[in-house]
């Protein structure tokens, strides 16, 4: 045989439906024309030829195929099989009425009598050839829906016994036709009989229906019952005298084959009725259960697909009320240190009712909430009481309510809380749905929050980039140059933006000045507060003579007039071109590194940071120092990122390494912008690459 | 990586704060809330003792010029004492010796707060 096969190799091109039924009805054409031909069908049907016993076997093949299909392409609910299983036989049983409406004779020999009777026979025939193999592939797939383990093999067994029965049930009496059609006949019937057993131990595994919606059981019994009707008419189409001879024109052996499915279908209907009929009482508690983990399963996908936040609250309350069957819902959310409560949009419990209710005491005098918050489970109030009102005339009320906690990560972040108009409403299986809708709104909520915050953050760094440039623009592009000297400046914040100023400006003599300052703090305040002292250092340095009197009107502007904790420290040069002289005053800001004449040295003039000290106290301590230069000397202003740069280890870069390092770049003639590169570099060797924690500017004035 | 922690002694008639480790951006609330606790509390002799800080930050600074006005305007003062030289240049850089006293170590600046408080004795 080779179904085996067939069975090894997934790929071979099963049959369609449409195949194997225009199989049978080429394979029923050529009978009926065969036997028109040879004048057959006015004969016994025992005394058919071998090769008029091979025909229908052809037709049978590819249904039979059909049936040794892998499963998981034919897998289909079994409550659909069924049906058309029965609406199959219910076809079949019916065609046999034909028979009793058209005329329909026939002789002692079992052949029709006349012409017209073998035209209707052979009409009932095309049907049953038609509606069995229909059938076995039914009985076939029911009997697999979920039993395609390995280790179950009597739907395997009863698959090929089936193929076996399809294609022995027609060849049978041939091979033996000197014992004589009955007595193989008799054999077909106890193959039938051991077929049909089979099938009813099989049948038995009707576990699918408990899980049918109420709906869908009050039709299985129905259609059980119908089921049952139909299987018995089957049965009797095989035994009656006229039908079965119909039978007989297919194959001696067809007719047993038909009762051997008559009485599994038969049975299978018995079984089936009887698991629709038990499980009915418990279907509504079923339905409801199945309700509970659909909804579970929907509130999963919606909440991650919601990010706002008060959509997803309100998306929660709606689906507890709806999945408890509830008359209310409402969430508690902690906010900072106190709880506030959601009702949702469309609350159908008054908010003062609401709040009697999380007030309810319960058993060790903690209000319901409060209750929540320390057990960490569900906690139920079954007997409510004035939890009553008035709603469009008629009178409201809330019996039991349960409460479970909300829990992220183990931290109690809110409550959840379910309603009922009847005491007692909550079973121990809806505490358990209740704790699980319970885990999927906190994940939720978790979700959204972490979502909500990855988005700020991105805009906020988005927006920080934008400010890093505009404050990037605050700052001179080129700076000036003359035959006398050259200058470099160079700011790098320690973050996105600092608080780090460096301008040229010019003085009401139009002189040039150079200005460093430092804002104290870091990061946005800082860059703000520097954006500010840019405004004020461009709208007054053309008003004033010198480096003093431009400190002193800064302070003047600035002292007092923002945040007390807040100063600045600002150095201030102007530059004399043909004297090469630099007048410097120093508002508190780093000492000034001059080389002179190969000498390295810090300089450093009296005077007070901004904003620190009143105007008088400020402008009496601040001086002014005028040093004259010659060619090859370096003028050197920083903020104080430099020397405070740190190593991995914790060290200060510190005055002397930067005074050192300027003093070897100015030995070496460097330009200014070969010194920047020499003293950052020394710089990052020393940290070793440490992130440093302020900013860094550096402007270097070199005499020409 | 910025260590910072605070403490505070009741010498009367000063209240003493402790610093110890990194003053900076980060730990300068700590020392706010020390202040506003003394004042919360209408103490106005504030000595801070510098002994044990490693390092301030321009944000440290300030929180000292937050509450300056408020303490000599209740008859009061805060003295600093005991700075390391290096913290000592962060100060004396902005000025500051020009407007809070600060002496080398605490009894110099408790010995002026016995002597500038006349009412009591």
């Amino acid at each position: 045989m080779n179904d085996h096969r067939a069975h090894a190799d997934p790929a071979l091109p099963f049959p369609s439906l449409p195949m194997a039924v225009g199989a049978m009805v080429v394979v029923w054409i050529v009978l009926f024309i065969h036997d028109i031909l040879t004048g057959d069908w006015s004969g016994s049907p025992a005394d058919y030829g071998i090769g008029r016993l091979l025909l229908p076997l052809l037709g049978f093949i590819p249904a039979a195929l059909r049936m040794l299909q892998p499963g998981e392409e034919r897998e289909q609910p079994p409550f659909t099989i069924f049906k058309r299983l029965t609406i199959t036989a219910l076809i079949m049983a019916g065609s046999v009425l034909i028979l009793g409406i058209l005329p329909y004779t026939y002789a002692d020999t079992g052949a029709p009598s006349g012409f017209w009777s073998m035209v209707t026979g052979r009409f009932i025939g095309l049907i049953m050839m038609l509606g069995l193999p229909l059938l076995c592939e039914g009985l076939v797939r029911l009997f697999h829906y979920r039993n395609r383990s390995a280790a179950t093999r009597l739907p395997r067994l009863y698959t090929y016994g089936l193929f076996l029965a399809l294609v022995i049930g027609e060849f049978l009496p041939v091979v033996d036709t000197d014992e004589g059609a009955i007595g193989l006949g008799s054999f077909c019937y106890i193959l039938a009989g051991v077929i049909g057993l089979f099938g009813r131990f099989l049948s038995a595994k009707g576990g699918w229906i408990v899980n049918l919606r109420k709906r869908q059981k009050i039709e299985l019994l129905g259609l059980a019952f119908l089921g049952m009707l139909v299987a018995g008419a089957v049965l009797q189409i095989t035994v009656d005298g006229d039908a079965s001879l119909v039978l007989l024109s297919i194959g001696p052996g067809f007719g047993a084959l038909m009762a051997a499915i008559g009485v599994t279908l038969l049975l299978t209907s018995m079984s089936f009725f009887g698991s629709a009929l038990f499980a009915l009482p418990t279907a509504d508690a079923i339905d409801r259960r199945n309700a509970e983990v659909s909804s579970l399963a929907n509130f999963a996908r919606l909440l991650t697909q919601s990010l706002d936040r008060n959509h997803l609250i309100d998306t929660a309350i709606t689906i507890a009320c709806d999945a408890m069957a509830g008359n209310g819902a409402w969430i508690e959310l902690k906010q900072g240190e106190s709880y506030a409560i959601h009702l949702g949009s469309n609350p159908k419990v008054p908010s003062h009712i609401v709040d009697t209710i999380v007030n309810a005491r319960t058993a060790r005098n903690l209000t319901l909430a409060q209750a929540t918050r320390h057990y960490r489970r569900v906690e139920v109030v079954d007997n409510v009481t004035g939890a009553t009102w008035n709603s469009k005339g008629s009178v409201q009320s809330i019996r039991s309510v349960a409460a479970v906690p909300l829990l992220v990560g183990g931290e109690h972040c809110g409550t959840l809380y379910v309603a009922k108009d009847r005491a007692d409403g909550f079973d121990r299986e809806e505490t358990v749905v209740l704790n699980a809708l319970a885990d999927q709104i906190a994940m939720a909520m978790e979700h959204s929050s972490v979502i909500q915050t990855s988005i700020e953050r991105e805009r906020f760094e988005q927006e920080m980039l934008i400010a890093q440039d505009l404050q990037r623009r605050l700052l001179p592009t080129v700076m000036p140059s003359s035959p006398f000297y050259e200058l470099f400046a160079e700011s790098l914040p320690a973050s996105l933006v600092g608080g780090d100023y460096y301008d040229v400006v010019a003085f009401s003599d139009q002189t040039l000045g150079i200005l460093i300052a430092d804002v104290s703090g870091k990061g946005a305040s800082a860059a703000l507060y520097m954006g500010m002292i840019k405004g004020i250092i461009q709208a007054l340095s053309g008003r004033c003579a010198n480096p003093k009197e431009l400190l002193a009107q800064a302070n003047v502007a600035l002292y007092g007039s923002i945040d007390q904790r807040w100063f600045a420290t600002m150095t201030c040069a102007q530059i004399i071109d043909e004297k090469r002289t630099l007048r410097i005053a120093r508002a508190g800001h780093c000492p000034t590194l001059l080389l002179r004449d190969g000498a390295g040295y810090y300089t450093r003039p009296k005077g007070l940071g901004l904003a620190i000290a009143k105007p008088a106290l400020f402008d009496n301590n601040l001086e002014i120092e005028e040093i004259s230069f010659s060619s090859g000397d370096y003028v050197v202003f920083y903020s104080d990122g430099l020397p405070e740069a740190r190593s991995r280890d914790g060290q200060e870069y510190g005055y002397d390494r930067l005074l050192k390092s300027a003093s070897d770049a100015g030995a070496a003639g460097m330009t200014a912008h070969a010194m920047r590169d020499a003293i950052f570099r020394e710089i990052d060797t020393f940290s070793e690459g440490e992130p440093q924690g302020d900013d860094s500017t550096l402007v270097i004035l070199r005499w020409c | 990586m910025s260590q910072f922690s605070l403490s505070v002694r009741h010498t009367p008639p000063t209240q003493v704060i402790d610093l110890n480790g990194f003053l900076d951006a980060h730990t300068a609330p700590q020392l706010e809330q020390a202040f506003q606790e003394m004042l919360n509390a209408q103490h106005f002799n504030i000595i801070v003792n510098f002994r044990d800080l490693a390092y301030i930050s321009s944000a440290g600074l300030g929180v000292f010029m937050a509450f300056i006005e408020d303490v000599r305007s209740n008859h009061g003062d805060i003295k600093l004492v005991g700075m390391s030289p290096k913290v000592y240049n962060v100060f004396d850089l902005l000025g500051f010796p020009m407007l809070y006293e600060i002496y080398d170590d605490e009894h110099q600046a408790q010995r002026k707060f016995i002597d500038s408080t006349p009412s009591i004795g």
